[in-house]
């Protein structure tokens, strides 16, 4: 157990872990990718973490430390080479490509660092996605849609093209579509990367408001201030877990 | 069903997100839409103008001298070559010598059974001569008619050129030229020409007239009166080879056949066993118009596959984030082929009119060089077979050439282009 300058205390992993409920586990997983030359890139060497229903984790690291590769994991998009990863119980490695793409759709939210919005689509048509593909009726999507955005203050801009929105508002809808079909756990892969300073800080709020009511969320950054934020820091290098650190204030 | 709604939705999306590309690509698979559907109406349009004349001056069904059990209904009667004697019992073997005796019993019969379907019924006496006039020479075939009963089988009176048919019938020794025949000889109407028989008869006989009834085949014969072509083969007069029909409606000839021939026990032959090359002419204008019909739809589905690779490409980070709010590799497949058919389809309509409008032009161009025909002009079918045949061909085409982009999308590893930010 250490303490900083500031009185926080911080807890070995294997203590907190006897306290709380998985989420997602990672069982000495490693991600690998075949490369032209023959030796093969490792994006996530060996990595046992173990995230609680309820926790706010910040996963924390230069760019190519494997964080975007990690999220993927958790989320199903990426199949590990050797190892296990098991949501909500569940072994992800058994599951066919279907099944994770409908468990992904009904119990985990995205975001990325771009909102990849549709364009073409208006913004209530965009939030209205993720219900629709897990087989929602359109009228039901719809009051849905409308209802998600009200509770977050954006109903005024429901029938704008994303097109005509900001960054930072684009990657708030960004985060209520995540949120669409209420899930379990939500996904963020630096969400506030493209935007100023003051803009990722709100958005850091935002999703900071979020777990307050009880959702589960991983995000990545690269930005030590914001990763401060989350009161669960695992700081990655080199596809390793460099060091983990709990707050409790 | 709502999530194929959904998909749909997301499909037609993409294909107006690039309103100049849909364009260019469906006008493309328009234009060889319309050239499948041109060089298959022609095709049939060929055949179709071919075999119409032929049914308009042919026989639809001819009853031959034949039971139908294929044995010979009547012996020949041959005459001695030296002392005239008749020799009974001497029968000829060759099918071209059997005779129909009693014709007018047989043809009376053949009326009877066919009732009002009979549009026209002639009999007919065929030989062959060596036809001679001034230096010129030739092998004819003599076909021995009743001028009045050939003339609505055929509509010989409309056919002449020059002379008449009533003419044939007013003058025993005279003879009608097909247009082949005349210019083959050098005669025309009012010249004398000598025929000689196969038995070495000889006849000088006056052309009365030229005919010409569009078929090559048949402008190549010699028409003379019933009586003379069974002098000249020394038959009977109750004798001739066959009797010749045409119906109100040639494509129930198989069915009057069969109903003669159960009537009067002969052998009843249609009109496509009679001209069993009737096709022939075709064979390779068919297999060059198929090929283009073919080439023009095979290249509508890579210009379509074209368009897909780059939508595909293009549209890698949509899908990846599709995929990672839950869409399913076969959802992503499905949109894309569902944008593949909805150009072939947007192409079967655009092509379908050009079509119409490029036949209507090609029917006032004339044909010649291209039938057997003279005077005729392009032929075209108009029929629906041959739109919706080209349509489902261009749908095929449209949705195998975006299937191998679709797949390709659809197994694209989401992870791989979300991380590279595309």
């Amino acid at each position: 157990m250490t303490t900083n300058t500031r009185g926080t205390v911080f807890l070995r992993p294997e203590a907190r872990a006897r306290h709380l409920e998985p989420l997602v586990e990672l069982e000495h997983a490693r991600v690998e990718y075949p490369a032209d030359e023959g030796v093969p890139t490792v994006a996530i060497a060996d990595l046992s973490i173990a995230v609680a229903r309820g926790e706010l984790v910040a996963v924390v690291g230069p760019q190519r430390s494997g964080r975007s590769t990690l999220l993927h994991l958790m989320a199903g998009l990426e199949r590990p080479t050797s190892g296990r990863v098991a949501f909500d119980g569940t072994d992800l490695g058994t599951l066919p490509d279907a099944r994770l793409d409908a468990l992904r759709c009904r119990a985990i939210g995205i975001v990325h660092s771009e909102s990849f919005l549709l364009d073409g689509l208006s913004v209530l048509e965009n939030v209205m996605l993720p219900m629709r593909l897990a087989g929602a009726g359109r009228r039901a999507a719809r009051e849905r849609a409308r209802e998600l955005l009200e509770r977050h203050d954006l109903a005024a801009i429901a029938a704008s093209a994303p097109a005509a929105l900001t960054l930072e508002q684009q990657q708030y809808i960004a985060v209520v579509r995540a949120l669409a079909n209420d899930p379990l756990l939500l996904l963020a892969d630096e969400p506030g990367r493209h935007l100023d300073p003051d803009g990722a800080g709100r958005l850091h709020d935002f999703l900071g408001s979020l777990h307050r009511n009880g959702l589960t969320i991983v995000y990545a950054t690269g930005d030590q201030a914001l990763a401060l934020r989350a009161r669960r820091r695992l700081h990655l290098a080199d596809g390793r877990i460099d060091s983990e650190e709990e707050a409790f204030e | 069903m709502a999530r194929f709604a959904l998909i749909a939705q997301i499909a037609l999306r993409q294909l107006r997100s690039h309103p100049r590309r849909f364009v260019v690509t469906v006008t493309a698979a328009a234009l060889c839409v319309a050239v499948a559907v041109t060089a298959l109406s022609m095709i049939a349009g060929a055949r179709s103008a071919y075999t119409g004349r032929l049914l308009e001056v042919g026989a639809h069904l001819t009853v031959k001298a034949v039971d139908v059990r294929g044995r010979r209904t009547d012996l020949l009667l041959d005459v001695g070559p030296a002392t005239g004697a008749v020799e009974l019992g001497r029968t000829a073997e060759r099918a071209d010598r059997l005779r129909l005796r009693n014709v007018m019993t047989v043809l009376r019969s053949v009326e009877r059974t066919l009732g009002d379907e009979l549009e026209a019924a002639s009999p007919y006496l065929s030989t062959q001569v060596l036809a001679t006039y001034g230096t010129n020479e030739g092998v004819l075939t003599l076909k021995g008619i009743m001028p009045e009963r050939e003339s609505r089988l055929v509509g010989l009176d409309r056919a002449m050129e020059s002379g008449s048919v009533k003419r044939l019938g007013a003058t025993r020794f005279g003879i009608l030229l097909g247009r082949g025949a005349a210019v083959a000889l050098g005669a025309g109407t009012g010249d004398r020409i000598r025929i000689v028989s196969m038995t070495g008869d000889i006849f000088n006989v006056e052309v009365v007239g030229v005919y010409d009834l569009g078929v090559d085949a048949a402008n190549r014969d010699g028409l003379v009166n019933l009586r003379l072509a069974q002098t000249i083969e020394r038959a009977l007069p109750s004798e001739a080879s066959a009797i010749a029909l045409q119906l109100r409606h040639p494509s129930r000839a198989a069915a009057a056949a069969r109903r003669i021939e159960r009537a009067s026990r002969r052998e009843v032959e249609t009109w496509e066993e009679t001209y069993p090359g009737a096709d022939s002419p075709f064979g390779a204008l068919r297999i060059v118009l198929f090929a283009i019909a073919a080439i023009a739809l095979t290249v509508a589905g890579f210009a379509i596959s074209s368009t897909m690779i780059a939508a595909t490409h293009e549209g890698r980070g949509e899908a990846a984030t599709l995929r990672s709010i839950g869409m399913t590799a076969r959802a992503v497949l499905l949109a894309y082929l569902l944008q593949g058919a909805v150009i072939a389809l947007v192409a079967c309509a655009a092509g379908s009119i050009v079509a119409a409008l490029s036949m209507a032009l090609l029917t006032t161009l004339p044909g010649g060089g291209i039938l057997p025909l003279e005077g005729a002009t392009l032929p075209i079918e108009w029929s629906a077979r041959w739109f919706a045949i080209a349509c489902a061909g261009m749908l095929v085409a449209g949705i195998a050439g975006a299937l191998v982009p679709a797949r390709s999308a659809a197994r694209r590893r989401a992870a791989v282009v979300l991380r590279s930010g595309a």
